[in-house]
């Protein structure tokens, strides 16, 4: 009982002791054919958008620190959160058209790595959405409205990698075409004592 | 002599004359008094004239007189004194006043080898005529011979003034002497009689309250002043009716008496005064007093009884003696107290974890508050610094509240920390990373000062630190990249990326003044 007094006498100190790390904008651009080809077909009407024949691809996010929930760190316990702020889908070649005749497109998050979404996206998580009729018509790139989810629970503590998905409807780009999905998002690592 | 003066002396004469007669007849013989002889002044007058040989045949005429009077009437012979010739001797006490209402004693004292006449009081209204005196002879007293003495009865008294004068003769009409003159009297004034005024009881009930309030005294009391030099001592007085006659009483130890220093007011409610250096030899005691207009008061700060100790102390600061602990709770002060002798500039050398170390420049502004600046290193880099310290006490072990502030200008990190990946890309773009940590820091500790805030204290402190450094995008990018296994992706870290925190931290240290 008395080393119980000791100990937290001596930790009364690291009470409201904390180290952050935090940048509110990350950007992740993943390309959705890998190159320069263009994998998607131009002119159909757009739904499940599926790549290389997936309902779902992949993006990796690497090894990389402190993407981990929570990490014990000695004393400390990093808590991580990746909250994704929007999104954006980029066309990569100008010739393809445009996505103007995009009605509404959504950018969907699997619940895990070894998951895929289904065909309508039930079992997947929105992470972004666009809707013309909010958002305004779209050219080269659309930009999705972020819902504020934390990405570190989608990503894979062993693959490191998340699989997403895009639900859409409207008419897609004139030709085939290709783009860059991106992410935009907030990082924030803190460290507890004790 | 005044015809009256002589109708009155001849009157005075015939009347002892008749009144001895009067006595002989009835009377056994008795001793010779020479004040109940009739006096031979009017024939002395005319013997003063006619010469000594015609009067002495008249005297021896009287005698033969006498000696054919009736048995039962015949007087034992009195002793015959030879005339000396000289008249009294007169001495007198003026008397200046007089009450009104009330008898007024006049005397004096006249002696005479042949026996004095008289002597006479000639009293008058002040302002009348020379010829308006009133004759009063005076009574020989039993106790004293030669004193005389009357009381001008108490109606006479009931004028603005008297004037008076006493003439003497002696019993062989040698005379006169006289005190002051019918010419050049001497006055008497009469006044009022003085009586004491009964002021009416009050009532118990009723508080009379004096108009005005003794002014409020603040004062920051001094506790040492140097040897030799002045001792200026501050005051602040604050009254509705005013501030007069503001002092500083002081005395030197051991002294029973105060000297007074009025002081000055130097604008607003301030007033000073300094105590002469000259009077800096050895230990003072004071105390502050004042007064409103109206004189209420005096307000003190201090007391007589309880007066403030200034220690005089040696000029050198070598002889200045280090605070025993014993002596700490006599030298405590308070916020509110100024200490113009106290070294004020110095040095400090410090370190600590995790902020690292410092040598700063020290500047007291007050005893209390500290100020300080300079450089701070922390191994990995070097930085600047700057802070305040406050020690609202003058102990031997006195505590502080300690708040810096500073940020290192660069830092190289890799000299505590090793990244370990197999990939070298990765590697190196952390050592990069880590080779340019720079960051502010902001520390706020509470701690403990041993020693003297005068010269030299050490001293320990613990607290907290707050950290913020800015960890650059290219490069933190450069690291996410190099963890990137997806050539279809790619990072962009846009902003800086903040790395912040709050820490304990603990430093100890010494400040050194030197001025």
């Amino acid at each position: 009982m008395r080393n119980l007094k000791a100990i937290s006498l001596l930790l009364l100190p690291l009470f409201g002791c904390f180290a952050q790390l935090e940048n509110p904008d990350i950007a992740l651009s993943h390309n959705l054919c890998g190159g320069t080809a263009n994998c998607m077909p131009g002119a159909l009407p757009l739904g499940l958008m599926q790549i290389s024949g997936q309902n779902t691809f992949t993006v990796d996010f690497g090894d990389q620190p402190l993407l981990q929930p929570s990490t014990a760190v000695g004393p400390a316990t990093v808590n991580t959160s990746l909250i994704l702020g929007g999104a954006g889908i980029q066309l990569q070649n100008a010739a393809s058209g445009d996505f103007s005749q995009v009605a509404t497109i959504s950018l969907l998050a699997a619940p895990s790595a070894t998951t895929d979404c289904s065909a309508t996206g039930s079992n997947c998580t929105v992470l972004a959405d666009y809707d013309r009729a909010r958002d305004g018509a779209a050219n080269q790139s659309i930009t999705l409205r972020g819902r504020g989810v934390d990405l570190i629970t989608f990503i894979s503590s062993t693959s490191h990698s998340m699989n997403l998905q895009l639900q859409a409807s409207g008419t897609g780009p004139s030709g085939a075409w290709n783009a860059d999905v991106s992410m935009d998002m907030g990082l924030k690592a803190r460290a507890n004592f004790p | 002599m005044h015809l009256r003066k002589l109708f009155v002396i001849a009157a005075a004469s015939l009347c002892f004359a008749a009144a001895a007669m009067a006595q002989s007849d009835a009377a056994p013989p008795s001793q010779p008094d020479a004040s109940a002889k009739p006096p031979a002044k009017p024939a002395k007058k005319k013997r003063t004239k006619s010469g000594k040989k015609s009067g002495s045949k008249k005297t021896s005429k009287n005698r033969k007189k006498k000696s054919s009077a009736p048995a039962a009437a015949v007087q034992p012979v009195e002793p015959i004194v030879p005339d000396d010739g000289e008249p009294p001797q007169l001495t007198h006490q003026p008397v200046a006043a007089g009450t009104r209402g009330k008898p007024l004693t006049i005397a004096a004292h006249a002696v005479d080898a042949n026996g004095v006449f008289g002597p006479i009081l000639y009293v008058r209204k002040r302002g009348l005529g020379t010829g308006d005196y009133v004759p009063i002879r005076m009574i020989a007293s039993k106790i004293v011979p030669g004193d005389y003495s009357v009381d001008v009865p108490a109606a006479l008294i009931n004028l603005d003034g008297l004037e008076y004068y006493i003439e003497a003769w002696d019993t062989a009409g040698n005379g006169p002497t006289r005190a002051g003159s019918s010419e050049v009297p001497m006055a008497v004034a009469i006044e009022e009689e003085k009586r004491a005024i009964a002021l009416p009881t009050l009532p118990t009930n009723v508080t009379i309250k004096p108009k005005g309030a003794p002014p409020a005294i603040t004062h920051a009391a001094l506790t040492q002043a140097l040897k030799g030099k002045p001792v200026e001592i501050n005051a602040r007085l604050v009254g509705d009716t005013g501030v007069q006659g503001a002092a500083v009483m002081f005395r030197h130890a051991g002294e029973k008496d105060y000297r007074a220093l009025p002081m000055g007011n130097i604008g607003g409610d301030d007033y000073t005064a300094t105590i002469p250096a000259a009077m800096a030899t050895s230990d003072l005691e004071y105390y502050v007093e004042a007064f409103d207009q109206y004189g209420n008061g005096p307000a003190r700060s201090g007391a007589p009884n309880v007066p403030y100790g200034l220690k005089v102390m040696d000029a050198s600061p070598a002889a200045v003696p280090a605070p025993a602990a014993a002596s700490v709770a006599s030298r405590r002060r308070t916020l509110d107290d100024e200490d113009t002798d106290r070294t004020i500039i110095g040095i400090g050398i410090d370190g600590g974890a995790p902020g690292g170390g410092g040598a700063m420049l020290l500047v007291r502004p007050f005893w209390w508050l500290r100020l300080n600046g300079g450089l701070a290193y922390n191994v990995a880099g070097f930085g600047y610094r700057g802070g305040i310290t406050l020690s609202p006490a003058d102990w031997a072990v006195s505590p502080t509240l300690n708040i810096d502030a500073g940020q290192y200008l660069s830092g190289d990190l890799n000299k505590f920390v090793t990244v370990n990946d197999s990939n070298p890309a990765f590697v190196g773009a952390v050592r990069t990373l880590l080779s340019k940590t720079t960051y502010k820091f902001a520390t706020a500790q509470v701690g403990l000062e041993f020693g003297s805030q005068r010269r030299f204290v050490f001293y320990v402190r613990g607290g907290l630190t707050y950290f913020e450094s800015s960890l650059s995008g290219a490069e933190i990018t450069a690291v996410a990249q190099s963890k990137n296994p997806d050539p279809n992706n790619t990072y962009n870290f846009r902003g800086d990326t903040k790395f912040s925190g709050i820490l304990p931290c603990a430093s100890l240290g010494f400040n050194l003044f030197v001025y």
